[in-house]
């Protein structure tokens, strides 16, 4: 049986990286770098995240409410966060001709489960 | 206009008491007094006329419900159709823009090596009671930071909206529940994204 997974990737909010599908669905998994691939772990060994974090970095939202509270984006006049008050033109879903500015581009189903959250993702080039 | 009848069968209007409300100062009437007012009364009411008033107390963020929360919520209100609440909300980074018609297949997402969706069980410890009448808030997670996978390298994105879904399938199937933007976060080798305790404000009026 091999440790090996292949598959959906999801986190459980306090470091575990679980798998998503098969047999195993739910058991913790950590990435491999000698073999660039991910293994199941047991629930008493350190975590995918334990044994790769170096720092945290904080997820803000932005508002315009409060200047002291985190993730002010400041006014439209004299923007801190200019994305808080319109998509900006290097965004890639910007579309001038679109409504707000915004046009999402949507993968196909049959590619898009392996695009992001999965064990395969840092392995597609761009524009696979 | 109402009347009462009288025993010996007069009609008389009805007497109502009128209650005053709260007193409330005026500017107008403020300024009228202002220099017959001792220093004590002018900061009070200086205080009184610069208070915010409850909504510019609160926090307002950026973003939306998603189209499907929006129809669920006005079919529960409007045809007593019943709202399924999702058992897990799955909360993705994204470095492009969202909108109110995202999925799961909305391209965008962050692609580091090890980089998984977070999944926040949907209950009242992660997500309490919110509090507000006029505006009603709920401020989460409640009980705890939430991390993703930290970063094995690879893409180093930055990271500028975050997207809840009510699925992890990958496709167009997962229902875009919600979105706000964030500010740009760059993640490095090493890095663990993260929500802190009550990083996220949501709220209806």
């Amino acid at each position: 049986v091999s440790d090996e997974y292949e598959g959906r990737l999801a986190t459980d909010g306090n470091g575990n990286l679980l798998a998503q599908d098969g047999d195993r669905a739910g058991e913790p998994v950590a990435y491999d770098e000698d073999n660039d691939n991910f293994v199941f772990i047991g629930w008493d060994e350190p975590s995918h995240n334990q044994r790769y974090h170096k720092q945290n970095a904080e997820i803000v939202i932005t508002q315009d409410q409060d200047p002291d509270a985190p993730g002010y984006a400041g006014t439209a006049d004299d923007p801190i966060h200019p994305a808080f008050f319109s998509v900006q033109e290097d965004d890639p879903h910007y579309d001038p001709e679109a409504e707000n500015n915004t046009r999402l581009r949507n993968l196909p189903d049959s590619i898009s489960p392996r695009v992001s959250s999965h064990t395969h993702q840092h392995k597609i080039k761009a524009g696979e | 206009m109402d009347f009462d009848v009288s025993p010996g069968g007069v009609i008389l209007p009805q007497t109502k008491l009128i209650v005053p409300g709260v007193w409330k100062p005026t500017r107008v009437g403020a300024e009228m007094v202002w220099h017959d007012l001792p220093k004590e009364a002018k900061k009070l009411f200086d205080r009184f006329f610069k208070a915010p008033t409850l909504k510019e107390k609160i926090v307002m963020m950026a973003g939306s419900l998603g189209n499907f929360s929006s129809k669920a919520y006005l079919d529960m209100l409007y045809g007593n159709t019943a709202a399924t609440a999702v058992t897990t909300h799955n909360l993705h980074l994204y470095t492009s823009a969202l909108d109110d018609t995202f999925t799961g297949a909305t391209a965008g997402k962050a692609n580091y090596t090890s980089y998984a969706v977070l999944q926040l069980t949907n209950n009242t410890t992660i997500f309490a009671a919110g509090s507000g009448t006029t505006t009603y808030t709920k401020t989460w997670p409640s009980d705890a930071a939430k991390t993703w996978a930290t970063s094995t390298g690879g893409a180093t994105p930055s990271i500028t909206y975050l997207g809840d879904l009510d699925g992890n399938l990958g496709t167009s199937a997962d229902h875009g529940l919600a979105w706000t933007d964030v500010t740009a976060t760059t993640i490095n080798n090493g890095d663990t994204p993260q929500l802190a305790i009550g990083a996220v404000t949501a709220s209806l009026n």
